[in-house]
């Protein structure tokens, strides 16, 4: 029994390497079929052109070494991912653009710039993005963070877009990082939580240990307060756009300075109310839990999530949830910096976490890195949650022998990490993938995005890079088993229910996953839910719990793996009561 | 079998050798041969023992000092100067390593604890720092340092915590808590092993005994946050209703980072450190000079570039209180004590500015607070001393005084205080005896002089 892990994690290597042709056969095996990679590097393949501009680097700014963000998105309702990539330039400049690029997927799975026609181009640098449909028009809409005031654009519904960061009320001057729509009241609007970092001002000068010049950490910077914004909806006297109402104050999370950088909003501890987790560099993370008269109470630290195993507040960063040991609860994974490990806080009941990184094999092998993006996806088809992992240096640090990336990145640039789970919570390092340059290659890799850019059915990704080229990750992993991806909408609000959490049924089995693009760091992922079935040729059930009218539980009926579904609201068998 | 041969040789009866060519005897140069041979081999010898002497001498680590700051590069050049002056010196290469350490040139500093250990295998700090540097890069090599460093010392608790929290992060359970409970027993008055082990209990869902060692820990330091929260969290999982009090609500909202064991030995490392020494000795010496805006310009630049640092605050207090910026001094002292609420001398720094604006309840508190964190803090007992007396409460007064004189048998001001303590509860021998003491620990100084002749004066009046 022992062995079955080890057996299973064999083949996968194995498969790595394989002379079979494996998984779709329209996929390239290469020139060589013993080196067939897992990821393959399909970047210039798709026409994907851009390369992060942090500015001039004698300054050595802050906002220049944190990278930035990247979403995959449906921006014309033409099934199929586009891809928002923000940029940098130089931090400060105001009378600057900001270096974001849209890109639309055309025939082929090419990516065409269409930026300035969509109307993005807007100032700041540049740091992550938050999407979603803010007003229930059927289309998506995305918030920009940047150092400098942060932006809101609505969608014209054919990919065109509109700056209505005024119009909408929204006024974040403070360092915006990662930022996260969901609905808190419940009301059918998507309302919008920004995590804000330190308080940085241009020229702050800031020393390494030895005296020279390198990049400022937050240690020596003051935290600032996260802002949340509750969407008013369209309102009569404006029925373009939608209205947001800042509610930082009243909903309790101005009590606490922070130094955010990653956000996950979900129902942590299962009341049926929305809370969020922060993860704070080099503090304690927050976890806002929400109460019934729409108070946050930080709980952080009672419900174990607030440090790690030592009681150490570590440099949290990304942050995904899910459930890597298969016991059905979700589990929590946050990214750290070199010579701390990645955390991984595993439920031991419902809203209650416990330090269990060194356990999952996941603490050792993280040391040497700064993790920052990070996507748990079923890469595999084998039925558990793996891990892709994007890192890079903030301080000096050895300087790597690499040709990936010019001297002055060198002292910064790091390999990216890739673990597969044995199926209970146990995890390996594959430092060699099959010949895939991700986890070979030495940049400094920031935001880490997944989607199913070339609908196969299986999950691909996106690495942005410091001052580098974003690339983009096709999975050619040797699949395991079966598949499913899953759209829940809602037709009364016309969009996808960021926030629903879904339960399929396997069997005996229940896999439990959330809708919720906003995970990682400075991202945001494809809206669809996609889960690895292992052997199963069919599933028995999908149950799906609805962020918003209460406690609303449907159920849909089951049906053949290996196909992207939608279930609708109102079109499966209620469960609980519809509180609508 | 040994015993055969004998037997065989004389059953058999072997004829005596024969020699096959006359014995003559060797000449002289003869040997030279041999000779040659043997002072060869020896020379052999003494060269490859040399060379092996020298090859375990690892060459000095010099670091890129071009772009360091420049203290930073002339205080770091001088410690190299002495090992390449000494180079048998342990005590040369730990200093070396000890800045190289400070100003985080890692790995350089690695290879002079390795050099000290050799030169001077019993001393421990040598093993302990280089595990240390190990602890996160190498875990395992680390281990294997404490370990020497625990068979030099064994009674150095921040070693066995260390060593501990190490064989944790390698997922060896049982070790670590053999390791935290060596660490209580080196020192009991610390609350540190207690949550380890405490923490140990939680892994294995063993809330019960969790929660029974962090009581044991709330005893040890009652106001310590990592207790007081720990306890409430493992109070929760135990299905105990944590029934939180004001100390315990304050402390899971303060935010503030977990007071960590204190180590002498790595403290030292931050003291190596010239960048912030520099800018404090600069600070300083504006403060010294009265340039008050200069000092407190680089107070703050000082408590930015090193928030971890407690003196700077209190000096930057100290600036403005001179500077008659009372209120700035006491949020800044206020601050101090948030920030580190195990630091006696940000508690008796703060009762004073508490004093000044007439908050006397909460001054004495303070100083209370300050001689509990450092029992022997002679000016702090000294001055809850005189919060007593103001206060009437005099017994308490004589012992502060009494605990004071004990902590800093050179403190004048106690032996006065005294004194007049006593007098006032008129025990006239015991304060004359007292005022004694002080004037004779403040030769030149009129006033105890004055209280003591004006002592000895009513005691003699009061004679029978």
């Amino acid at each position: 029994m022992h062995l079955l892990p080890y057996l299973i994690l064999f083949l996968v290597l194995a498969g790595c390497s394989s002379k079979l042709p494996q998984g779709n056969p329209t996929k390239s095996t290469g020139t060589d079929p013993y080196q067939q990679p897992c990821l393959v590097d399909i970047t210039k393949l798709s026409s994907l052109n851009f390369v992060h501009d942090p500015g001039d680097l004698d300054g050595f700014s802050m906002p220049q070494i944190m990278g930035s963000g990247a979403a995959f998105l449906d921006i014309d309702g033409d099934q199929d991912l586009d891809l928002l990539l923000i940029g940098g330039k130089q931090p400060g400049a105001k009378e600057r653009a900001g270096g974001d690029r849209l890109y639309r997927q055309e025939a082929g799975g090419k990516f065409a710039d269409i930026t300035e026609w969509a109307g993005i181009a807007t100032g700041g640098y540049g740091m992550g993005v938050a999407v979603g449909d803010i007003d229930n028009d059927g289309d998506l809409d995305f918030f920009l963070t940047r150092y400098g005031a942060d932006r809101l654009f609505q969608n014209r519904g054919d990919g065109r877009f509109d700056d209505i960061t005024e119009k909408a009320g929204i006024t974040n001057l403070q360092w915006g990082t990662a930022a996260s729509f969901f609905d808190f009241d419940r009301d059918g609007w998507l309302d919008l939580f920004i995590a804000n970092y330190v308080d940085f001002y241009p020229g702050s000068v800031c020393e390494d240990g030895s005296g020279r010049r390198d990049f400022c950490g937050p240690e020596s910077l003051a935290g600032t307060v996260g802002r949340l914004y509750r969407n008013l909806g369209k309102p009569a006297t404006d029925t373009v756009h939608s209205q947001f109402e800042d509610i930082t104050v009243p909903s309790g999370i101005a009590r606490r300075v922070g130094k955010g950088l990653g956000v996950l909003c979900k129902d942590f501890n299962g009341d049926g109310l929305m809370d969020i987790f922060v993860a704070n560099d080099g503090e304690e993370n927050f976890l806002w839990v929400q109460y019934e008269n729409q108070m946050f109470s930080n709980e952080a630290i009672l419900r174990g999530v607030a440090l790690n195993r030592f009681g150490e507040a570590q440099a949290n960063m990304g942050v995904v949830s899910e459930d890597f040991n298969n016991d059905g609860l979700s589990d929590l994974f946050v990214t750290h910096l070199a010579g701390e490990y990645n955390t991984l806080f595993q439920a031991s009941q419902v809203g209650q976490f416990s330090d269990r990184t060194v356990a999952a094999g996941l603490s050792l092998s993280s040391l040497p890195f700064t993790g920052f993006g990070v996507a748990a996806a079923d890469f595999d088809h084998d039925g558990d949650v793996d891990l892709a992992i994007a890192n890079g240096g903030v301080k000096r640090g050895r300087r790597a022998e690499t040709k990936d990336v010019n001297a002055f990145w060198s002292d910064y640039a790091q390999r990216n990490e890739f673990y597969l789970n044995d199926g209970k919570g146990g995890f390996e390092s594959q430092r060699r993938l099959g010949g895939s340059d991700f986890t070979e290659r030495t940049e400094v890799s920031r935001s880490l995005i997944h989607g199913d850019v070339d609908n196969d059915g299986d999950v691909d990704f996106l690495v942005t890079n410091c001052a580098g080229p974003a690339r983009l990750y096709r999975n050619d992993f040797p699949k395991l088993g079966n598949w499913l991806s899953i759209s829940a909408i809602d037709p009364l609000l016309k969009r996808s229910a960021i926030g629903a959490e879904i339960q399929i049924q396997v069997g005996e089995r229940v896999i439990t996953r959330d809708l919720n693009p906003s995970t990682g760091y400075l991202g945001c992922n494809d809206m669809r839910v996609h889960v690895g079935l292992g052997k199963a040729a069919r599933y028995d059930a999908i149950r799906v719990y609805w962020p918003n009218g209460g406690t609303e539980i449907e159920e849909f009926p089951g049906g053949d793996s290996n196909q992207t579904i939608t279930v609708k609201r109102g079109s499966g068998r209620i469960l609980a009561g519809d509180t609508r | 079998m040994s015993n055969e041969t004998p037997e065989i040789e004389k059953q058999i009866d072997l004829p005596e050798p024969v020699s096959t060519s006359p014995s003559v005897p060797k000449k002289a140069w003869e040997n030279w041969p041999m000779l040659f041979l043997l002072v060869a081999v020896g020379v052999s010898a003494a060269i490859w023992w040399i060379s092996q002497n020298l090859n375990a001498m690892p060459k000095v680590p010099k670091p890129d000092f071009t772009t360091a700051n420049s203290n930073v590069a002339h205080a770091t050049a001088q410690l190299l100067k002495a090992v390449e002056d000494k180079p048998n010196s342990a005590e040369a290469w730990g200093q070396y390593g000890e800045i190289l350490m400070a100003h985080e040139w890692n790995s350089e500093a690695l290879i002079c604890f390795d050099q000290a250990a050799k030169l001077n295998p019993k001393e421990m700090r040598w093993p302990y720092l280089a595990a240390i540097l190990l602890e996160r890069e190498d875990p395992t090599l680390a281990l294997a340092k404490y370990d020497i460093a625990t068979g030099l010392s064994s009674g150095y608790a921040p070693l066995w915590m260390r060593r501990g929290n190490t064989l944790l992060g390698l997922n060896r359970t049982d070790e670590a808590e053999t390791s935290f409970k060596k660490a209580l027993v080196a020192d009991k008055n610390q609350p540190y092993p207690l949550i380890a082990l405490a923490r140990i209990a939680g892994v294995r869902e063993n809330w019960k005994m969790a929660t029974e060692l962090l009581e044991q820990a709330k005893s040890v330091a009652p106001k310590n946050r990592e207790v007081l929260v720990e306890l409430t969290r493992s109070r929760m999982l135990l299905g105990v209703n944590p029934m939180l009090g004001q100390a315990e609500q304050s402390a899971i909202l303060s935010g503030q980072r977990y007071d960590t064991m204190p180590d002498e030995i790595y403290s030292a490392i931050n003291e190596q450190e010239v960048a912030a020494r520099f800018a404090a000795m600069q600070a300083d010496s504006a403060a010294a000079k009265g340039d008050l805006q200069a000092a407190a310009e680089g107070y703050v630049a000082l408590i930015k570039q090193r928030p971890e640092m407690v003196r700077p605050r209190l000096n930057l207090a100290s600036v403005f209180l001179q500077s008659g910026q009372a209120p700035l001094a006491l949020t800044t002292l206020k601050e101090a004590v948030q920030l580190f609420p195990e630091d006696a001398r940000a508690h008796y720094a703060y009762s004073y500015a508490l004093e000044g604006s007439q908050q006397l309840e909460a001054a004495r508190r303070e100083r209370e607070e300050a001689v509990r964190l450092k029992p022997d803090f002679a000016e702090a007992h000294f001055a809850l001393a005189i919060s007593a007396e103001r206060d009437g409460d005099m017994d308490q007064a004589i012992q502060s005084y009494r605990l004071a004189i004990q902590s800093d048998t050179r403190l004048a001001r106690a032996h006065l205080g005294l004194g007049l303590a006593l007098q006032k509860q008129g025990k006239l021998e015991q304060a004359v005896k007292a005022m004694d003491a002080a004037v004779k620990l403040s030769p030149g100084d009129p006033v105890p002089k004055g209280y003591l002749d004006k002592a000895k004066a009513l005691l003699e009046k009061n004679r029978p």
